[in-house]
């Protein structure tokens, strides 16, 4: 558990740029590790980083569906409820059309301008965000009223108080990556400090990806093409498949 | 790689401005002194001498005078402390100090004006005391057991208001003894020396103001010299020797000895300015030097020297709008001692609780201060009335007559001295920069105690802001002479402020700083 406060003083501390904060920074750069802070964990969340952004909701398709935030006092009520969604990763039809089947195929994602093209039989789907608490998804009219798993990063609230049951390595990955965004804002004439951050934070990201690369979600994207255990033992990369 | 730079101004002065970013320098209970030839500093900073009791004194002190002559040919010292006047001999064979009552004075705080009447023999050389009321006297050579009964009070003339004079300060020059009148612009002198005279009854006449032995008559209204320069009143004189100078609220006036009876005491036409004297007790004298806290349109709140016919301004305008903004500095008083060359004039603020000192020699300023023994509140330096006597230099303080000591560094009663230097501005052309590392270069290891490790403490202020919560740094045991006081990663800013300050009893002294420092690339 730590906070967003937590984070910024520690970087400040290791850049050597406000160290042993113990008598508080001044207000000016609290404001300024806190925006780069969620400028960096906005990027982190659409690079899949943050696995606990995932998040992934039932729908039931329709030519056309927003998903997002519902906000009545502005009139937006959307199809789907996805609270805090920030960005759409994936779309799967479920196959056994029940929402309980654990048969998935996956929608094939083609640009919104590029939609019209595609025949009303393929398996496609496209989204585009429409304001700040609604994207808005199209199918083809073969697919209404089949049943969707719809994959979504949720969005991360970076607030001073904002408190993060996470764990070490998260913690590290974003003081390495607030400390780097510091480097580059304050720079020294001398950049050992910022080779070395710019070492620890590349480390870092390799670490968490790495550790993301067993659930296959951090990887080279595609199921069929790509670094997994079963493209690599099946040798097919040895003849060009 | 960083880039190590000495720092310049972490030894100087007291120069602090009414604002931060301007200047935040200070010099607490140390003193500038400037190294000498082929030293490893040019500069450094040295601590204040602690101070050893050598008698209890109950009261309040009120002045103190070393007369030329006691029994024995040599010097003795006169204290008053609260309403009585003491002396100070050594005893012979023990070496050891001994106070003894001489009489009671006026019964008020204020400082008294003292000086000596010189002559010897039949003449006796007498030690005067005013206290604003009444002008006492007592022989300096009468020995400790006797010398009670030499007590006497003198009577005053009365001024043209038909009023007894109210001398608060008085001056010997030339065989004549001079006190002002806090009410008129006169100063009244005696009849020439010797000072006490038979009368034709065979009576001995003591009133040296009012009788007149030549013509034997009594002469009520004194004898009289106008400071006619400014008719603002004589609230303050002092006699330095070769002058005599009165001064008012007004202006200052300087006297020399004329050789004619009637008119002993007569003024140059430009021995006089309209710069009078704010605090009448601030007016010290030392050798050829006069002090004081300036008053009037053109000298409010500055301080002046006088120097023979010369005068000069010694104060900054930083330390003269801090007495501005004082709420009473009219009660200060000063004291002027030698030290090492050092030539030091105090000025204590008592309503407004402060100290401030200047080194004629060096020509800075420092502050002295007494910390609360129990509450982290900077009093004013509780030694007054400083005085060289029997090679020591004496102080005076409530309760107690101190030396000052070679050894220890802790106040008469085992306070710490706490020796604080905020050092100046330190700036790389307004840029930002990030400071590593914080070296100071100090004496290590020249500690008297083997088991101690002296402690000093650092704070610092970036870009003006208050200082930051204090770090500990370590200054070495006995024989640690290369230890490193280091403080290490400090942060960025533009505008950097050190204070750095110890308490422990050893002779810290500050000799110079180096950072290890890293400009940052932006505005």
């Amino acid at each position: 558990m730590f906070t967003a406060k937590d984070i910024i003083i520690d970087a400040y501390d290791r850049t050597g740029i406000f160290p042993n904060a113990t008598d508080g920074l001044p207000g000016e750069f609290v404001t300024m590790g806190k925006n780069l802070l969620r400028g960096l964990l906005s990027q982190y969340n659409i690079r899949n980083y943050l696995t606990f952004t995932q998040q992934s909701v039932n729908a039931i398709a329709d030519t056309e569906i927003t998903i997002g935030t519902n906000d009545i006092t502005r009139g937006i009520i959307n199809t789907v409820e996805a609270p805090n969604c920030s960005t759409i990763q994936k779309v799967y039809w479920n196959l056994g059309n029940t929402v309980n089947s654990e048969t998935y195929s996956e929608m094939k994602f083609i640009p919104f301008i590029d939609f019209e093209r595609y025949s009303s039989g393929d398996q496609i789907y496209t989204w585009r965000q429409i304001n700040d608490l609604q994207f808005k998804l199209n199918f083809t009219s073969t697919f209404t009223n089949k049943p969707m798993l719809i994959h979504y990063n949720e969005k991360i609230v970076v607030e001073l108080n904002s408190s993060y049951a996470l764990s070490d390595d998260y913690r590290e990955l974003w003081t390495l990556g607030l400390s780097d965004q510091l480097l580059t804002y304050y720079p020294r004439k001398d950049d050992n400090m910022k080779n070395y951050v710019t070492t620890a934070l590349a480390s870092a990201i390799s670490n968490i990806t790495a550790k993301n690369a067993a659930n296959r979600l951090i990887m080279a994207n595609t199921f069929s093409k790509g670094s997994s255990f079963a493209y690599a033992n099946s040798g097919s990369f040895l003849y060009g498949g | 790689m960083s880039q190590q730079q000495v720092i310049q101004n972490i030894v100087g002065g007291t120069r602090r401005a009414d604002m931060n970013v301007i200047n935040m320098s200070e010099c607490q209970n140390m003193y500038f002194e400037t190294s000498g030839e082929g030293a490893s500093s040019s500069s450094l900073l040295r601590s204040i001498k602690g101070l050893d009791k050598v008698l209890d004194i109950d009261g309040i002190p009120r002045g103190r005078f070393v007369a030329s002559r006691g029994p024995d040919g040599n010097p003795r010292l006169f204290v008053v402390y609260f309403n009585k006047l003491y002396v100070i001999d050594k005893d012979t064979d023990t070496g050891l100090y001994i106070k003894t009552f001489v009489g009671n004075l006026s019964n008020i705080t204020t400082p008294v004006g003292m000086c000596e009447t010189g002559g010897e023999g039949s003449a006796h050389p007498y030690i005067v005391v005013v206290d604003g009321r009444t002008v006492h006297i007592a022989s300096t050579i009468e020995p400790a057991s006797t010398i009670a009964s030499t007590f006497r009070n003198i009577t005053l003339p009365l001024n043209t208001n038909n009023q007894y004079i109210q001398p608060t300060h008085c001056a010997y020059q030339y065989g004549y003894l001079c006190v002002n009148d806090n009410l008129s612009d006169g100063f009244y002198q005696s009849y020439q020396y010797p000072f006490e005279t038979t009368d034709t009854s065979g009576n001995i006449s003591y009133d040296v103001f009012t009788y007149d032995p030549l013509s034997d008559t009594t002469a009520e209204n004194g004898f009289v010299t106008y400071a006619e320069w400014m008719p603002d009143n004589i609230t303050a004189m002092i006699g330095t020797g070769s002058r005599m100078v009165v001064l008012g609220k007004r202006s200052y006036q300087s006297f020399h000895y004329n050789n004619d009876i009637n008119q002993p005491f007569v003024s140059a036409d430009t021995a006089a300015s309209a710069i009078g004297i704010q605090a009448i007790y601030s007016l010290a004298t030392i050798g050829s030097f006069t002090f004081w806290l300036g008053a009037s349109d053109i000298g409010q709140n500055a301080i002046y020297v006088l120097d023979v016919d010369s005068i000069n301004r010694i104060s900054n305008p930083d330390i003269e709008r801090e007495i501005s903004a004082m709420t009473n500095a009219s009660d200060a008083v000063a004291q002027c001692w030698v030290e090492n060359g050092h030539m030091f004039y105090s000025l204590t603020f008592i309503t407004d609780n402060k100290t401030i000192t200047y080194d004629v020699l060096e020509k800075k300023w420092h502050s002295r201060v007494s910390t609360d023994p129990n509450k982290n509140i900077s009093n004013a330096w509780r030694y007054n009335y400083a005085v060289m006597y029997d090679n020591k230099i004496w102080f005076l303080t409530t309760d107690a007559l101190c030396i000052q000591s070679n050894d220890s560094w802790l106040e008469h009663d085992g306070n710490p001295i706490i020796r604080l230097r905020i050092c100046g501005a330190i700036i790389n052309d307004y840029s930002p920069f990030m400071i590593d590392s914080l070296f100071l270069f100090i004496n290590n290891g020249y500690t008297k105690n083997p088991i101690v490790r002296p402690k000093l403490m650092l704070r610092f202020s970036r870009d003006g802001t208050s200082f930051s919560n204090e770090r500990i740094g370590y200054m070495g045991r006995q024989g640690e002479y290369s230890y490193v006081t280091e403080f290490t990663r400090l942060g960025m800013g533009r505008i950097w402020n050190f204070e750095i300050s110890c308490s422990e009893n050893i002779d810290f002294t500050l000799m110079s700083a180096k950072i290890l420092a890293n400009v940052c690339g932006r505005f």
